[in-house]
C-alpha cells in the first residue's frame, strides 16, 4: 500500500501541459535555448530578472523586469522585442538561425518575459556605447577585486586558474594578456582590455563577449578592475 | 523481500516515465520541449505601426551618421507644425554605426532598399583599429515599407555609394565609392586597373548577387538609360562608365568627362553624381572639383564640352522636371539650387538660395510629384542635425525648413499603395 501511496503522489504531481511561462523561466536560465553545442550562455548570464540590483553581480545587460512592453531596446536601435532578443541569441549564444515568433521555445520565453513585466508603460532605457577607446585614471584595487568577482568571474572564473569559469572559451585572466604585446605591438595592454570590455565582440573585435555600456560599467569601476588585474 | 525490490524497481521505471510525460527536462541531455499550455495567443507583437502612407506619399531620408531614417508625410506639408512623422532605426547591428547611404523605392511601394556603407568617420576606434573607415564590406538592405522591418540583405563590397532600382523593380544597381582602394593601390605602386571597384547587380526579389561588374575607380552615382539597357556611372577618375546591361559579362566603356582630365589618384573633375533627362536621355554629370555639370550625349556616348554648365560650388544630385525642360541642380559652397535649361546650358542659370534658410552642404534635390516643390536635403556640419528644405518652384524660395537626423544624404518618396 505504501508504494501505491507514493505513486498517487507522483500522479498528483503530474499536472498535464506545462505553462509556457514556467518553461520560459527554465529556458531563461538554460544555455540549451541555443542549439549550438558551443554555447554556454543563457539569458541569465547577462540579465537579472529583478530590477533590484544584486550587489554581488554586475551584468552587461539590463535587468529584464518590465522588458516586454518597452518601446525600444538596445538604446533605441531595436523596435521589435524579438529582434532585440535575436541579436543576443545570434551574437552571444551562437544561435544558428533566429528564433521565430511561433517557435515553442520563443513563445515560452516571451510568456516568461511578459510575466516579469507588470509595468506595461515602462520606458525605453539608455544604452551608451563607448565608441572611442581611451585610457582611464588608475583605480582602486580592492574595489577592482569586487568588480572582477561581480562582472568577470562568472564567465572567466578565478584569476590565474580559471577555476569555475563558465566555458573554456573564456580566456584566463590576466594570462591572456601575455599575447597582447605580440598581437598589438606598441599598444598598452590596458587599452586592449578596455576595448574588450567596452566593445565586447563588436567593432571587429570578435568572439562572443557582450559589451559593457556606460550604464552597465562606470569608468571608475573599469579603472578599478584594471588595477586589480595588475594593469 | 525480493518482491519488494521488484516493486521498487517497477515504481522507479514508472516514476521516470511519468516525469517524462510531465515534461520535466533533463538538465544535461538535449533540451526537451514539453507539451506547453500557452497564455498568449499572439506572441512577440510588433510595435504599433505608423499610419498608412497618404495620397501625397512619405519621404524617406537616410541619416548617415546615426543609423536612422527620417520619415515625413507630404500630406501634412502645409501644416505649420509639419515635421518628422517618425525616426526609425535602420541597419543590421544596433551597436555599431553602419552609415545608411542612399535609398531606392520599389515601383509597387511595398519595399525600399538602403545601402549600408560601414563608412562612418568617428564611429569608433580602439586597438583593433579605426572602425567605419571603409574596410568592412557593405550591404544592401531590403525593408518592408509598411513596418520598416528588415526583410532581406545582401553583402557587397566595401564603401557602397549609390543604389538605384530598375523601372520594373527587379534589379538593383549598387556602386562602391572606394576611395580607400585608390589610395592603397597607389601607395603600393599598383595600376589604375587595380583601383577599379565593382558595381553590384542584385536581384531585388531574392536579394542575391546577379553580377559584380568592375567599372572604374571609385564609382558613385548610377542611373539607367531610358530603355534600361545601359547603366551610366560617375567615376572619380574623371570618367563616366557606360555599362552594357544586356551584353554578356556586361562590357564597360569609359568616357573621359573632358579633354583635360587627371587620374584616379589626382582627378581634376571628380565626377560624383548624375541626372538623366527623362525626355532625351541625356546624361548630366556633376563633378565636384571642377564644379561643372557636364553633358554626355546618349546617342554618340561622347561628351559635349559646349554644353558644360559651370557653377560656383560643387554640383550634387539634381532633378529634372518630367518634361525634361528644367534641371534643378543643387550645389555646395554657396548652398543653392541652380535652375538649368538643358536646351540653353550657356545661359546663366536661375538661382534659389538655400543657405539663408539654414542649409549647409546640400546633397540632393528631388521634386514632389506635382512638381510644385523641390525638396532639398542638406547634410549640415555632421555634428548638428541636418535639414530638409521645401522649396516653392513658383516663388523660387524656401518655404519650409525641417530638422532631420545627423548627416542626411538622400531623400526618396514612398507612394501610397493602390
Amino acid at each position: 500500500m505504501k508504494w501505491l501511496g507514493m505513486l498517487a503522489v507522483l500522479l498528483v504531481g503530474c499536472r498535464g501541459p506545462t505553462p509556457a511561462a514556467e518553461f520560459g523561466e527554465t529556458l531563461f536560465q538554460d544555455a540549451r535555448l541555443s542549439d549550438s553545442q558551443f554555447n554556454s550562455f543563457s539569458c541569465a548570464t547577462c540579465h537579472a530578472t529583478s530590477a533590484t540590483p544584486d550587489p554581488d553581480r554586475m551584468l552587461a545587460g539590463y535587468p529584464l523586469e518590465n522588458v516586454a512592453f518597452r518601446k525600444s531596446w538596445w538604446g533605441g536601435y531595436e523596435t521589435d522585442l524579438l529582434s532585440a532578443v535575436n541579436f543576443c541569441y545570434l551574437g552571444f549564444m551562437r544561435g544558428v538561425s533566429p528564433l521565430t515568433r511561433e517557435d515553442p521555445k520563443a513563445r515560452a520565453l516571451y510568456e516568461y518575459l511578459v510575466r516579469i513585466s507588470p509595468d506595461t508603460e515602462a520606458p525605453a532605457l539608455p544604452f551608451t556605447v563607448v565608441k572611442d577607446i581611451q585610457d582611464v585614471p588608475p583605480g582602486d584595487a580592492a574595489r577592482g577585486g569586487a568588480v572582477y568577482r561581480a562582472a568577470c568571474q562568472t564567465c572567466h572564473g578565478a584569476t590565474h586558474t580559471g577555476e569555475g569559469r563558465l566555458t573554456t572559451f573564456a580566456s584566463l585572466l590576466p594570462e591572456v594578456m601575455d599575447d597582447y604585446d605580440a598581437l598589438f605591438p606598441g599598444i598598452p595592454r590596458r587599452l586592449v582590455v578596455i576595448e574588450k570590455l567596452r566593445h565586447g565582440s563588436f567593432f571587429a573585435v570578435g568572439g562572443t563577449m557582450p559589451l559593457y555600456s556606460r550604464e552597465a560599467l562606470s569608468d571608475e569601476d573599469l579603472a578599478a578592475v584594471l588595477t586589480f588585474l595588475g594593469l | 523481500m525480493r518482491s519488494m525490490r521488484v516493486r521498487a524497481r517497477w515504481l522507479c521505471v514508472l516514476a521516470a516515465g511519468l516525469l517524462g510525460a510531465c515534461g520535466e527536462t533533463d538538465a544535461d541531455g538535449p533540451l526537451q520541449v514539453p507539451e506547453l499550455e500557452y497564455g498568449v495567443d499572439a506572441p512577440w507583437p510588433v510595435s504599433a505601426p505608423l499610419p498608412p502612407v497618404g495620397p501625397a506619399g512619405r519621404l524617406i531620408i537616410t541619416n548617415n551618421l546615426e543609423d536612422t531614417l527620417s520619415l515625413l508625410d507630404l500630406d501634412g506639408m502645409a501644416s505649420p507644425t509639419w515635421g518628422e512623422l517618425a525616426r526609425v532605426p535602420v541597419g543590421l547591428n544596433p551597436v555599431e554605426l553602419e552609415g545608411p547611404h542612399h535609398t531606392a523605392v520599389s515601383p509597387d511601394n511595398d519595399f525600399y532598399y538602403v545601402g549600408i556603407s560601414n563608412y562612418v568617420p568617428g564611429s569608433g576606434s580602439g586597438p583593433h583599429g579605426t572602425h567605419g573607415s571603409g574596410k568592412a564590406d557593405g550591404y544592401c538592405l531590403k525593408l518592408d515599407a509598411a513596418t520598416h522591418a528588415l526583410v532581406g540583405s545582401v553583402r557587397v563590397d566595401p564603401n557602397p555609394g549609390d543604389v538605384f532600382l530598375s523601372a520594373d523593380g527587379r534589379t538593383l544597381y549598387q556602386t562602391h565609392f572606394d576611395l580607400l582602394k585608390i589610395a592603397e593601390v597607389a601607395r603600393r605602386g599598383g595600376t589604375e586597373a587595380e583601383m577599379n571597384s565593382r558595381m553590384a547587380i542584385l536581384d531585388a526579389r531574392t536579394m542575391t548577387r546577379t553580377a559584380m561588374v568592375p567599372v572604374c575607380p571609385a564609382p558613385h552615382a548610377v542611373r539607367l538609360s531610358l530603355d534600361g539597357r545601359r547603366a551610366y556611372v560617375a567615376c572619380w577618375s574623371d570618367e563616366v562608365a557606360i555599362v552594357d546591361l544586356e551584353g554578356a559579362d556586361h562590357p564597360v566603356r569609359r568616357v573621359k568627362v573632358a579633354e583635360n582630365v587627371g587620374t584616379a589618384v589626382h582627378p581634376i573633375h571628380q565626377p560624383y553624381a548624375l541626372a538623366v533627362s527623362p525626355t532625351t536621355g541625356a546624361v548630366w554629370v556633376s563633378s565636384l572639383a571642377s564644379r561643372a555639370v557636364q553633358y554626355l550625349d546618349p546617342v554618340t556616348l561622347t561628351m559635349d564640352p559646349q554644353r558644360t554648365v559651370w557653377l560656383p560650388g560643387a554640383p550634387m544630385f539634381g532633378a529634372f522636371t518630367s518634361d525634361g525642360r528644367t534641371l534643378y541642380m543643387p550645389y555646395q559652397s554657396v548652398d543653392s539650387i541652380a535652375i538649368i535649361d538643358p536646351e540653353h546650358p550657356e545661359a546663366v542659370p536661375g538661382e534659389i538660395p538655400l543657405a539663408s534658410s539654414g542649409c549647409l552642404n546640400v546633397h540632393q534635390v528631388m521634386l514632389t510629384p506635382d512638381e510644385r516643390y523641390a525638396l532639398a536635403v542638406c547634410e549640415g556640419d555632421h555634428v548638428e542635425p541636418g535639414t530638409l528644405h521645401v522649396v516653392s518652384l513658383e516663388e523660387r524660395r524656401v518655404v519650409k525648413t525641417v530638422q532631420v537626423g545627423l548627416f542626411p544624404d538622400s531623400v526618396a518618396l514612398l507612394r501610397s499603395r493602390p
